[in-house]
C-alpha cells in the first residue's frame, strides 16, 4: 500500500463519504431489525446489583475463594488460576504449532509465485504438472476458505459431537481455522515478496521447491513470523474461550465463578487472562522489532 | 581450516533476544506436547472411531435421506423448513449485530484514536522537536491506551457472557456491545497508528498558522487518516461477522443460538447446515469487504 | 554436416514481447573461454540477449544452442543441468538479503544438487560445502563475512557475494547483466577487473552487458554493439572505431567532444 494509493482525491473523498453514509444507513436498518431499545442497554432490573458486584470485583479481585465453604483438598485459588493460565497457554501453543504446519503447507500450495512467473520461463517446465497447477491451486484456495470461515468454537462443537470431550479435539479446533487464516495470509505474503532472488536461482537451474525454500520463503519470512506471533495472541484468547465448552482453560473457571456470582473471582481470572495476553503481546512486539528489517 | 568456519560461526552477528525466543518457543512447544495434557496418540480409540463413523454416516446426513432413499423433494423440503423456521432470520440477525457493532466500534475508536496518538495527543501537535510534555497529556494518552489494551485483551465471547449477566437476555445488546467494545480497542489502536504515520509536514504548516486543535482534527487529520482507517474497518468487519455467529451460543438470537439448540436436540444434520450457513456468511462478508476496499482504492 | 561446435551460438534469434521486438535476428558465436561484452544504450536488448543464454527468455524465432544443443529442444531436466552450467549475476544481484552470506553462496549449487542434498548441506556448518564457500570468499577478500547477513553488507561486498555464488556453482559460463551500473567509477573499475580476472583464472566464458564503453574497451577483448535489438558491430575492442561508437549511441558530433 503506497501512500499515493490512498491519497485524498476529490473522487475518493466522494466515495468515502458515500461509503460512510451507507454504513450508517446499514446500522440504522440493523437497529430497527434487531428491535433494540436504548433502555435495554442499561442494567436490567436486578442487573444493577450484578453490575455493582462486577465493578467491586474489578477493584478487589479475589485472592482466595469467595465461597464460605470449600470442599476439603481443593487447591488454593491462586494455584488454580495459575493452572488455568498454564493450560490456556498449553492449548494455544499446541493449536498454533499445528496451525503453523498447516499454514505452511497450504500457504505454499496456495501461493502462485513458485509456479507462475509472468515474463519469464515456466518454472515447472513444460510437463503435465505446470498445466495441472491452476486446478490444484483453485482446489486449495477453496479448501483454505472452508478451513478459516468456520469459527474455532464451531469446529469445537463439531468435534465435541464427533469425538466427545477430549483435549486433542480442542487443539485441532484451534489448529484448523488458524491454519486456514495463516495459509491465506502466508500465501499472499509469498506472492507479494520480491521475485528477483527466485528468478536468479531458477536461472542457475534450481528446482521449484528449492526456489521456494531459498528464494521466496526467506524473503517473506519476517512478515510471516510477525503475523504468526499476532495470531498466537489471538490463539491465547480463543483457547481461554474454549473453556466455556468444558475444556480446563481460563474460560471454564471464569464461567463457574460467574454462575456462582463470585465476581471477585471472575476478575482474578480476567486479570490473569489480560496479563497473559499482554505478556505475549509485548514479547511478540519486541520480536517483531528485531526481525522485521526495512 | 575447519576450525575457522566454526569460529566464524560462533562469532556470527545475531540477536540474543531472537535466539532466546526461538529456543523458548521450541522448549515450550516440546513441553506442551510432552505434558500429557494433550494425547494425540491415544486419541483415535475404537470407541471414538465408532462415534465418528456414526457421526459421519448417520448423524449429519439430512433427515430425509437417512431412510436410504435419495429423494430430492424431501431434501428440498427439509432445507426450506430449516431456512424458513429460523435459518434466514438468524442469518439476518447475525449480519445486523455485526453491522451495528462495527459502527459503534468505529464511533468509539474515533474518540480513542486521537487521544492515543502520540503526535496529536500532546501539547504541541505534530511538533518537529517533541517538547517536554505536560503531565496531563501524558496521563490522558496512557489512560486511553490502557483502556484500549483492556478492551482488546478480553475476548468478545467472555465480554458478551459478562454483559449478558448484567443486561439480561432476550435482546441483542450483549452481543452488539461485546463486539463493539472489543473492536473499538483494536480500531482505536490502528487509528492511532494511522494518525502517527501521517506525513507531518502539511499538518505542521497548519499548526504554525495557528489552527486550533479542533479544526486541525476535523478538517486535516480526520480526512487524511480516513482512507487507511476505512481499510482497517472493513478488515475488522469480516471478523465481526465471524464472532457474531458464535456469540449466539450464549443465548443471543444469532446463528450460534440455533446451532446450540440443534445440538441440544441432537439434530446434527440441522446443526451442520447452520454451521455451513455461518461459513457462507463469513465468506460473503469477506467478499463484501474486499469489494469495499477495492472501491476505496480505485483512483478515479 | 559440420563437426559439433563447442560454445554458445545464437542462430538468427528474435524475441517479441507483446508484438514489440526486443531482439531481432541476432547471430552470435561465443567460443569457450572467450570474454565478450554487449554494449549499447539502455533498452537495446542486452538483458534479453543474456536471458536467452539460460532460457529464462525463449526466442520467438531462431534458436539458442549450447554445445550444439538447442535450448528449446531439451527436456526439462536437461535444461536444469544446462542452466547449472551458466553462472548468472542479474543486475540487482539476485541475492537473498535476509539470509547469511553462507546460504547465498551455497545456493549457487542448487541446480547441481537434489533437494535433499541441498537441504542437508545448509543444515550444518561442519561440512565441505562451507569450507569451499569460505575458500572462495577468502579469494575475494570477504571470508570474514561468511556468516553475516547480506543486508548488513556494503554494496561492494554484496557484489562479491554474488560473484562468489557464481564461482561456487563451478559453472562454465559467467553471465553478468550490467554489473557496473550502480557503481562509482573507482568501484566499477575494481569490479570489472575482478570479473575478468576471475573468468580468466577459472577458464570461464564471460558474457557481460554494460554501457560504459571506455571500461569495456579497456578490459574486454571482444565487443558486440547492440542497437534497437540488432547487432551493429561485433569485433575485437581494439578495432572499434569512433564512427561505430557514435552510430551506436546516435550522438551528434559536437556532443561527443570533451
Amino acid at each position: 500500500m503506497s501512500a499515493e494509493a490512498l491519497a485524498v482525491t476529490p473522487a475518493r473523498a466522494n466515495r468515502r463519504a458515500r461509503l460512510i453514509l451507507g454504513i450508517f444507513l446499514a446500522a440504522l436498518v440493523s437497529w430497527l431489525a434487531l428491535d433494540l431499545s436504548l433502555s435495554d442497554a442499561l442494567p436490567r432490573q436486578g442487573g444493577g446489583s450484578v453490575l455493582s458486584l462486577f465493578l467491586e470485583g474489578a477493584l478487589s479481585p479475589a485472592t482466595s475463594y469467595e465461597a464460605a465453604e470449600v470442599p476439603a483438598g481443593t487447591p488454593p485459588l491462586l494455584s488454580k488460576v495459575l493452572g488455568a493460565v498454564w493450560t490456556t497457554l498449553l492449548f494455544a501453543i499446541a493449536g498454533m504449532s499445528l496451525a503453523v504446519v498447516l499454514g505452511l503447507i497450504f500457504g505454499f500450495l496456495g501461493a502462485t509465485s513458485w509456479w507462475r512467473d509472468e515474463g519469464s520461463d515456466a518454472p515447472l517446465g513444460r510437463g503435465l504438472l505446470q498445466r495441472l497447477m491452476p486446478v490444484l491451486y483453485a482446489v486449495v484456495r477453496v479448501w483454505i476458505a472452508l478451513m478459516r470461515s468456520v469459527h474455532e468454537l464451531l469446529w469445537a462443537i463439531l468435534f465435541l459431537v464427533a469425538f466427545g470431550l477430549n483435549n486433542f479435539s480442542a487443539v485441532i479446533a484451534i489448529a484448523i481455522p488458524y491454519g486456514g487464516t495463516l495459509a491465506k495470509v502466508f500465501s499472499e505474503m509469498l506472492d507479494e515478496c520480491p521475485r528477483e532472488s527466485a528468478r536468479s536461482l531458477r536461472a542457475i537451474g534450481a528446482g521449484p521447491v528449492q526456489v521456494f525454500l531459498w528464494g521466496l520463503l526467506p524473503r517473506a519470512f519476517a512478515d510471516m513470523s510477525a503475523y504468526a506471533f499476532y495470531r498466537f495472541e489471538c490463539a491465547v484468547r480463543s483457547s481461554a474461550v474454549l473453556g466455556f465448552f468444558g475444556y480446563p482453560t481460563i474460560g471454564y473457571y471464569l464461567k463457574l465463578s460467574a454462575e456462582n456470582l463470585h465476581y471477585r473471582e471472575v476478575w482474578t481470572y480476567l486479570y490473569a487472562l489480560i496479563a497473559l495476553v499482554l505478556i505475549v503481546e509485548l514479547w511478540s512486539s519486541k520480536l517483531r522489532e528485531r526481525i522485521v528489517i526495512r | 581450516m575447519s576450525a575457522r568456519v566454526e569460529s566464524l560461526y560462533k562469532s556470527r552477528p545475531r540477536s540474543r533476544f531472537v535466539q532466546a525466543s526461538a529456543w523458548a518457543f521450541g522448549v515450550l512447544t516440546l513441553l506442551t506436547w510432552l505434558s500429557g495434557v494433550i494425547q494425540p496418540a491415544s486419541f483415535l480409540t475404537a470407541r471414538r472411531l465408532e462415534n465418528l463413523e456414526r457421526f459421519l454416516t448417520v448423524d449429519i446426513v439430512p433427515a430425509p435421506l437417512r431412510e436410504g432413499g435419495v429423494e430430492l423433494g424431501g431434501l428440498i423440503a427439509w432445507f426450506r423448513g430449516v431456512m424458513l423456521d429460523h435459518g434466514l432470520d438468524a442469518l439476518f440477525a447475525t449480519l445486523a449485530i455485526s453491522v451495528l457493532a462495527i459502527v459503534l466500534a468505529m464511533l468509539l475508536s474515533w474518540v480513542f484514536a486521537p487521544l492515543a496518538a502520540a503526535t496529536l495527543s500532546t501539547r504541541r501537535p505534530f511538533d518537529a522537536a517533541p517538547s517536554e510534555d505536560l503531565f496531563t497529556w501524558r496521563a490522558l494518552r496512557l489512560l486511553t491506551r490502557a483502556l484500549m489494551v483492556l478492551l482488546r485483551s478480553i475476548p468478545e465471547y467472555i465480554l458478551a457472557f459478562l454483559l449478558l449477566a448484567i443486561l439480561g437476555p432476550n435482546h441483542a445488546w450483549p452481543a452488539v456491545l461485546a463486539l463493539a467494545l472489543h473492536n473499538s480497542g483494536i480500531l482505536g489502536r490502528l487509528g492511532a497508528e494511522t494518525i502517527e504515520n501521517l506525513d507531518p509536514a502539511p499538518l505542521r504548516t497548519l499548526t504554525a498558522l495557528g489552527a486550533p486543535r479542533r479544526s486541525l482534527l476535523v478538517s486535516a487529520v480526520f480526512p487524511l487518516a480516513l482512507g487507511r482507517y476505512l481499510l482497517y474497518l472493513f478488515y475488522r468487519f469480516e471478523t465481526c461477522v465471524r464472532e457474531a455467529t458464535v456469540l449466539g451460543m450464549l443465548g443471543v438470537v444469532s446463528l450460534g443460538y440455533y446451532i446450540q439448540q440443534a445440538r441440544g436436540k441432537m439434530y446434527y444434520d440441522e446443526m451442520l447446515l447452520l454451521i455451513l450457513l455461518g461459513a457462507g456468511i463469513v465468506i460473503a462478508s469477506d467478499l463484501l469487504s474486499a469489494v469495499a476496499r477495492r472501491y476505496l482504492r480505485r483512483a478515479a | 554436416m559440420s563437426a559439433p561446435t563447442r560454445g554458445l551460438e545464437f542462430r538468427s534469434v528474435s524475441v517479441h514481447y507483446d508484438g514489440r521486438a526486443a531482439v531481432t535476428e541476432l547471430d552470435l558465436r561465443v567460443a569457450p573461454g572467450e570474454a565478450l561484452a554487449l554494449v549499447g544504450p539502455s533498452g537495446c536488448g542486452k538483458t534479453t540477449a543474456l536471458s536467452l543464454c539460460n532460457a529464462m527468455v525463449r526466442p520467438s524465432q531462431g534458436a539458442v544452442l549450447i554445445d550444439d544443443e538447442d535450448l528449446s529442444q531439451v527436456s526439462d531436466s536437461q535444461l536444469r543441468s544446462l542452466r547449472a552450467r551458466m553462472g548468472f549475476i542479474p543486475q540487482d544481484l539476485g541475492l537473498v538479503p535476509n539470509l547469511r552470506v553462507s546460504q547465498n553462496v551455497l545456493s549457487g549449487r542448487l541446480g547441481k544438487q537434489g533437494l535433499l542434498r541441498s537441504v542437508a548441506a545448509s543444515l550444518s556448518v561442519r561440512n565441505a560445502e562451507h569450507e569451499r564457500a569460505l575458500a572462495i570468499l577468502d579469494e575475494l577478500g570477504i571470508g570474514e563475512k561468511l556468516f553475516h547477513r547480506v543486508d548488513s553488507l556494503s554494496g561492494g561486498e554484496r557484489q562479491r557475494v554474488a560473484i562468489a555464488r557464481a564461482l561456487y556453482q563451478e559453472a562454465d559460463y559467467l553471465i553478468a547483466d550490467e554489473p557496473l551500473s550502480a557503481l562509482d567509477p573507482a568501484r566499477a573499475r575494481e569490479t570489472i577487473t575482478l570479473l575478468t580476472e576471475v573468468a580468466r583464472a577459472k577458464g570461464l566464458t564471460l558474457l557481460l552487458s554494460m554501457h560504459d564503453i571506455e571500461l569495456a574497451r579497456e578490459f574486454v577483448p571482444r565487443l558486440v554493439g547492440l542497437r534497437a535489438g540488432r547487432v551493429l558491430f561485433d569485433g575485437p575492442s581494439g578495432e572499434l572505431t569512433d564512427e561505430a561508437l557514435s552510430e551506436l549511441y546516435d550522438l551528434e558530433e559536437e556532443d561527443r567532444v570533451g
